[in-house]
């Protein structure tokens, strides 16, 4: 079944055309890797499913329901959580509070002191449990953005760059992490990522973006030889010699 | 609650039986003078702990924030004089009013940040005082008379009500720095977007926010006008009061529950001293106060212990 469906998506920033009708449908419990040159339109689009920006055509449509009216706010109830490219957290709030505010104000649960410390666990963060979530490292505060997510009990998590700036310690320590979320918890991820090492160890379905629209949809390994995706990234010149 | 928390609680039970006390000294002291000035000194604490909740803990710096105590001072004037209502219902109307004012505008007022949001707000202070002028109920720029309160607690009420409103106020305070509610706030003053996408409805809460900040403000404008029992547009709607509410909560420290109340009192008493001993020096040595305070102590007073 279904559980994400984006029906014929337009958006322009003034005269900038940036989504020219992209359709897309994630299947529950998948891992889909969105990927495309600078941009594309990647991040416009994680940010249409997350509400942050209304599309001006098209629909979309969360677990057979039409979610397009629906305020951020909202859409983190229904359970789509989402990390930022450029970690945005509560820096002058303790780790635990970073946690407790989504527990507070998206989860069905009651909110939970144990659960917010399970999931800082989870992460890796229990030693910083009481810092300042502005003294995280990089590496910290995308685990932090992680564990918020979360906490708002996820269906669908949408994930901006998750690898971008980290070391290869810590990046395997991520997929690792994420490979145990979708098997284990059953969440559907959507990651844009220009890490495609990582990205292909998490993922069997890939999107290629360009200049607005899908160019490619199918399986990792196959991406590389799409004539469509070697002119996006590469040239028309490459195209012909390779063929 | 913190040391300082209680020391603040237990200051404000002292202040109720000032009156008493001071009565009981008779001559000795000037009662009506200190009385008056601790009197002003409560209201710049109200206005003060009521911007706090805005810019302290939402990041939301209301400059026209003023603008809900002529809101407020003019609606009990306008109801007590014109429509013959009782005093304290009126003081209540013009806090009501104003909370209604302020989430009716919020949504839109609020799209606004930082600077554009505080000259908004300024805008919106300096209009409502041209609006007042021109209207006939209102007394236009005469402004209005009120009656000289006469009857139950004569000469301690309205110091009562200041001290009430501004305990209100610090209740409140305390309220949202530890509660679920204060949360949401602190959660849109540190990132208003990711606020939002973690559940928090940013428009509802800061419109929320906002309309407490003017509910207080609009509450210690309707006792004021009481108070002084002359209100006019100039002296109610007037940008001084704004820079000195925002002078006693920087002086005390932003975003903390105690530093609104010490910023108020430490600012009222220090103008109180130099206006009676330096009258021509005293704006520049206030002013150079100012300028070293916020040198040495720029997160206030309080926010430099914490």
């Amino acid at each position: 079944m279904s559980i994400l469906e984006l029906v014929e998506i337009h958006k322009s920033f003034g005269g900038n055309h940036v989504l020219k009708g992209v359709s897309l449908s994630v299947e529950e419990g998948e891992v889909l890797g969105v990927v495309g040159p600078n941009g594309s339109g990647k991040t416009t689009l994680i940010n249409i499913v997350g509400g942050l920006v209304r599309q001006d055509r098209g629909d979309v449509v969360f677990d057979n329901r039409k979610i397009s009216g629906l305020r951020p706010s909202e859409r983190a109830k229904l359970g789509i959580g989402r990390t930022f490219q450029i970690t945005r957290l509560f820096s002058n709030l303790s780790v635990l509070e970073n946690v407790l505010i989504p527990l507070h104000y998206a989860s069905s649960l009651p909110p939970k002191r144990e659960y917010a410390e399970e999931l800082i666990d989870l992460v890796g963060l229990s030693h910083k449990i009481k810092d300042r979530a502005g003294t995280l490292s990089l590496a910290q505060r995308k685990r932090l953005e992680l564990a918020r997510a979360l906490a708002l009990k996820p269906r669908l998590l949408l994930l901006d760059e998750v690898f971008a700036g980290l070391n290869p310690v810590s990046v395997r320590e991520i997929v690792e992490l994420l490979r145990k979320l979708n098997s284990e918890k059953g969440i559907t991820l959507i990651l844009v990522e220009h890490v495609l090492k990582a990205l292909f160890q998490l993922t069997d379905r890939v999107v290629v973006l360009s200049e607005g629209r899908l160019i490619f949809d199918g399986l990792p390994e196959k991406m590389a030889e799409d004539p469509e995706v070697i002119k996006a990234y590469l040239g028309e010149r490459y195209v012909e010699k390779g063929s | 609650m913190g040391k300082h928390e209680r020391l603040t609680l237990i200051f404000f039970a002292l202040l109720l039986f000032l009156p008493v006390g001071l009565s009981a000294v008779g001559e000795l002291l000037p009662a009506g003078y200190l009385l008056r000035v601790v009197s002003s000194a409560l209201m710049l604490t109200s206005l003060a702990l009521a911007q706090n909740v805005l810019l302290g803990y939402t990041g939301y710096p209301a400059f026209g924030g003023i603008a809900f105590f002529g809101i407020g001072s003019y609606t009990a004037g306008v109801l007590s004089k014109n429509l013959g209502f009782p005093l304290l219902l009126s003081i209540l109307a013009g806090g009501v009013l104003s909370l209604i004012v302020a989430i009716a505008i919020a949504p839109v007022l609020m799209k606004l940040r930082s600077h554009y949001f505080a000259i908004a707000t300024l805008a919106l202070q300096l209009a409502l005082a041209e609006f007042v002028s021109n209207l006939e109920f209102t007394g236009g720029s005469y402004g209005i008379n009120l009656p000289i309160y006469r009857g139950f607690l004569e000469g301690y009420l309205f110091y009562l009500l200041f001290w009430a409103v501004a305990l209100s106020a610090f209740l409140l305070n305390l309220y949202v720095d530890r509660s679920v509610f204060g949360y949401a706030l602190k959660a849109i003053r540190e990132d208003e977007l990711a606020a939002e996408s973690v559940g928090v409805n940013t428009v509802l809460f800061k419109s929320l926010s906002f309309g407490l900040m003017a509910f207080v403000t609009g509450l210690t404008g309707g006792v004021y006008a009481f108070w002084i029992t002359y209100i006019d547009p100039s002296s109610t709607f007037d940008p001084l009061l704004s820079v000195k509410t925002f002078v006693a909560l920087l002086l005390g420290g932003v975003g903390t529950t105690v530093g609104p109340i010490v910023g108020a009192f430490s600012l009222e008493l220090i103008s109180e001293v130099v206006w009676s001993r330096f009258l021509e020096l005293h704006g520049i040595i206030l002013g150079a106060l100012i300028v070293l305070a916020v040198l040495f102590l720029p997160r206030g007073v309080v926010g430099a212990k914490g």
